[in-house]
């Protein structure tokens, strides 16, 4: 067991460390040649700042290879940058070569991401300026073409260990953009108006409760206060009475609706006090009749107006965050569909070019080199290979491809370089169809009302009742008082706490959340959690980490090298693949002692090598060593058997590798904690039976599903709905889109694809199972001061009710008991964002690299 | 008291000025990173110290 972490991206380093950096003159270990490149490319420019104040650990990095290169090139031809390149600004007429591009930056974790890139950026010879935006992770550069091509710059950001796409800001992006400004300008507006207006407010109360204000001071006071807060209410709240007027429309009496009435009935009130004066009285009178809380006919009432500003500011704060988060996931999932897709080698006159994928037709003959994503669906022509798949059904083993197999869009190609003749494109590929079985089920998902739209309904119906038969009533006993007892009914019982309630405990509760790493992306999440029942998983990517590793090594008796010697010979030969069952070898080797000649890949079986004076064969069983029959140590998992032979005839087996996609180290602990809580767990997975089985028992599954296709688990979670459970779905690849948007509630793993997170309810963004459990904690806590708020909110307004009717409270002091309440009610809710209860969680390397006998040996 | 007739007006027109400031910042995208900039003043000073000193050493 190791705790060295590697120094860029902080992820467990083997023993011993191999792989060093300088950084302040201090070698720092380092995981991998890619990290080691990234943090020498760092200090090279001079920015180990960066490692001093960031805090997010980097990603780790992959290999720069020449693909890469050759696809960034695309970027630098004119018809591509059209998109997303512009002339820079017209301040620097005489400079015609300089451009503009937006990118969107891959890989940003926090600040000093941001000031990395573009100071890496801007010491670079030709690029005037960089700007990122650490919220949306668009940056702005400023080049000048005729010194440093763009694939230059984009090479070089890939050199700091992030990735560039071009961006391009649409309409939709415009939209938001829109949207997010208004909103911050009907804040600005309500706060700086509510600020003003509750000082003035200070005045008047003081003034009445002395009773020694000369009229005409508080009446210029009401008049400004008016002025301030006819903005507040037309502009501000603007909102709240479109949706209003929505709900009257469709006949639904949802929270906006005793939002507006508020809002509206309040304001209108203070303008009928602060004007009528001076229609109804010729502007002669001045005066407060005695002997009463209300003014007399003639009178001039009540003014609310820092109720009004106030509470629109307290609503637009917390709806300002809801839309917050819901932009930062729109702009995460739009960021795929919006990039120029991959490129593509297409034959063109014979030969092989690069071109965007947009560019293909049918018919259209394309090279797909190993480690390609296969750009449309086709069929395989010549050459054979196996192809990774698991981006569509889940199976993370690659399968094998020979000429006349049909091949899927966005499939991995794994082994070697093939040819295929494109047979479907765009909208028409298999990826596609999925897309639109997403679409259905969207459609299909069952809408969880909200509890406070729900109270609210029944409440501003009876509170409107209330407010009439008071009216009714009073103007019978004393008409001249009416009006004005009935408005302060209406303030006493103004839903504000009461609409304050849900959406405060939600917004905190949320806000929490995503602290810890879990995004929630649609309101309906915390408050659907509680009804939860069971609980289902994928199992690649979303319990396990979706890439293989290397998990036992059995030598077997008749060799008589140690475990490290074989593991090291074993390493040398899958040096030479592209396969994932290589990279598994390549994270457990401190360096390659050896080298292997003359590899040769065999298809689907294996790699065969020269190692020394000796052949070595590694991969299954049969391949390995053809003559004899070994058994596998165990029954599951998949084994790899290495081989020995002097005469290439007769292979002797040495060891055997067993190959697992590891386990999240909290998967099993989350699991329990979910059972715990009597929630069923339930492991649907497109996998193969043994696999499933497995990694089941491994963490106290007792329910599964294997060989599951993207309809089988729509069709699995239908059923369990139909019987009247409620089903959290957590995934993450492609394949589970349909499930996700089908399920009650669905979590997308942060590194699912992006349209995994798009259709998915909330997002781990931190991919830490634990969190799952954690929101399940805090959603009954949540569910408690929500609980609280309504009954305090209720409580309070039917307490005051009676007296409000009765005509005992005056109008600024139910406005004064209204504000208290709505502060109340925040106050309790914010004890929700209080941190402290969650229990710890084991940390990587305490668990997942435990069972690596190679590691632990070392 | 009387001087509430010139400062509540002037009070008005402060107000209208904060808010046409405002807007000019949320139309300037001052607004559109939230995140970003505060953090950014932190880094750029020790960045100049490094490189003070990198000119000592020549």
């Amino acid at each position: 067991m190791t705790d060295t972490r590697c120094f860029h991206c902080t992820l467990p380093v083997s023993q011993p460390v191999v792989f060093f950096a300088d950084v302040e003159g201090t070698a720092q270990p380092m995981c991998c040649p890619g990290c080691k490149a990234v943090t020498e490319a760092i200090v090279a420019g001079g920015l180990e700042n960066y490692y001093r104040h960031r805090t997010e650990s980097a990603n780790q990095v992959t290999d720069l290879n020449q693909r890469l290169q050759e696809e960034l090139q695309i970027y630098d031809r004119a018809e591509v940058q059209k998109d997303f390149v512009r002339p820079a600004d017209s301040a620097s007429q005489s400079q015609d070569n300089h451009l503009t591009a937006s990118l969107l930056i891959d890989g940003i974790t926090c600040a000093a991401c941001i000031w990395l890139l573009e100071n890496h950026l801007e010491a670079l010879a030709g690029v005037a300026r960089a700007s990122v935006n650490l919220s949306t992770h668009e940056a702005q550069i400023t080049w000048d073409n005729s010194e440093i091509p763009l694939s230059t710059i984009l090479l070089e950001i890939h050199k700091i260990g992030y990735q560039a796409f071009p961006w391009r800001a649409d309409q939709q992006e415009a939209l938001l953009k829109n949207e997010n400004r208004t909103f911050i300008r009907r804040l600005a507006v309500a706060g700086i108006g509510a600020m003003q207006v509750m000082m003035y407010a200070i005045a008047l109360y003081s003034g009445a409760i002395s009773d020694d204000m000369p009229d005409i001071y508080r009446d210029l006071i009401r008049i400004f206060s008016a002025v301030i807060a006819t903005p507040v209410v037309l502009y501000s709240a603007a909102p709240f009475f479109k949706a209003a007027w929505r709900d009257i429309k469709i006949r639904h009496l949802g929270m906006d609706v005793p939002v507006s009435i508020a809002i509206g009935g309040a304001y209108l009130a203070s303008l009928w006090a602060t004007f009528s004066v001076y229609f109804f009285t010729d502007g002669s009178i001045y005066s407060i009749a005695e002997g009463s809380l209300y003014s007399t006919a003639e009178g001039s009432g009540e003014v609310y107006y820092d109720s009004v500003s106030m509470f629109t500011f307290f609503l637009l704060t917390g709806r300002y965050l809801e839309l917050r988060a819901r932009h930062a996931t729109a702009r995460a999932a739009r960021a795929l569909t919006n990039l120029l897709p991959p490129s593509c080698l297409k034959e063109v006159n014979g030969h092989y070019q690069r071109v965007p994928v947009a560019d293909l037709q049918p018919d259209d003959k394309v090279r797909v080199l190993p480690g390609d994503a296969i750009p449309a669906d086709g069929i395989l022509i010549s050459g054979s290979t196996s192809v990774n798949e698991a981006m569509l059904t889940g199976e993370y083993l690659p399968i094998e491809k020979q000429p006349g197999d049909t091949l899927l869009c966005s499939s991995i190609n794994v082994d070697h370089p093939i040819e295929l003749k494109v047979s479907k494109v765009g909208e028409e590929t298999r990826v596609a169809g999925i897309i639109q079985l997403l679409q259905r089920a969207q459609q299909d998902k069952p809408a969880i009302a909200k509890i406070a739209d729900k109270v609210a309904g029944w409440f501003v119906a009876c509170v409107l009742l209330v407010a009439i038969c008071v009216y009714w009533g009073w103007s019978g006993i004393a008409p001249q008082d009416a009006f004005w007892i009935t408005l302060s009914v209406l303030v006493v019982t103004c839903p504000c706490a009461l609409s304050l309630a849900t959406p405060a405990a939600l917004t905190a509760a949320t806000g929490y959340l995503h602290r810890l790493g879990l995004l929630v992306t649609r309101g309906h999440v915390l408050e659907g959690l509680k009804t939860i029942d069971h609980v289902i998983f994928d199992k690649t990517g979303t319990l396990t980490k979706g890439e293989l590793s290397l998990s036992q090594v059995v030598p077997l008796a008749n060799g008589n090298s140690s475990k490290e010697a074989l593991l090291q010979r074993a390493a040398a030969l899958e040096a030479h693949s592209e396969h994932p069952i290589a990279r598994a070898f390549f994270y457990t080797v401190e360096s390659l002692h050896e080298q292997a000649h003359e590899v040769k890949n065999h298809l689907a079986q294996g790699i065969e090598g020269t190692i020394g004076n000796c052949r070595y064969r590694i991969g299954r069983p049969d391949f390995a060593c053809p003559a004899s029959n070994v058994a596998t140590p165990e029954q599951d998992g998949q084994w790899l058997l290495m081989s020995e032979s002097t005469d290439q005839k007769l292979w002797q087996p040495l060891c055997w590798f067993r190959i697992t996609d590891s386990l999240r180290p909290e998967a099993a602990h989350t699991i329990q904690r979910l059972q715990q809580m009597g929630k069923t767990v339930t492991l649907l997975s497109g996998d193969a039976e043994p696999v499933v089985a497995a990694t089941a028992e491994s963490l106290g599954i007792r329910q599964w599903k294997s060989e599951s296709s993207p309809d089988d688990k729509l069709h699995y979670i239908q059923t369990l709905q139909s019987q009247g459970h409620k089903v959290l779905m957590v995934g993450d690849g492609i394949n589970d889109v349909p499930v996700l948007a089908g399920a009650d509630i669905s979590m997308a793993m942060g590194n699912a694809s992006d349209l995994a997170r798009t259709s998915a309810d909330a997002v781990l963004i931190s991919g830490n199972l634990e969190r799952l459990a954690d929101a399940f904690n805090l959603t009954i806590r949540t569910r408690k001061i929500i609980r609280q708020n309504l009954a305090w909110s209720l409580g309070y307004n039917l307490a005051a009710l009676p007296l409000a009717a009765a005509g005992m409270i005056a109008p600024w002091m139910a406005a004064t008991g209204m504000a208290l309440s709505s502060l109340i009610v925040v106050a309790n809710a914010l004890r929700l964002n209080r941190p402290g209860k969650l229990p710890k969680t084991p940390t990587e390397s305490e668990d997942v690299y435990a069972h690596l006998e190679p590691r632990g040996a070392a | 008291m009387e001087s509430l007739i010139i400062l509540i007006p002037l009070a008005l027109i402060l107000i209208a000025v904060a808010i046409k400031l405002f807007f000019w910042a949320v139309d300037d995208g001052q607004f559109d990173d939230l995140e970003g900039p505060a953090h950014s003043i932190l880094f750029d000073e020790p960045q100049q110290i490094a490189k003070a000193n990198a000119h000592d050493h020549k």
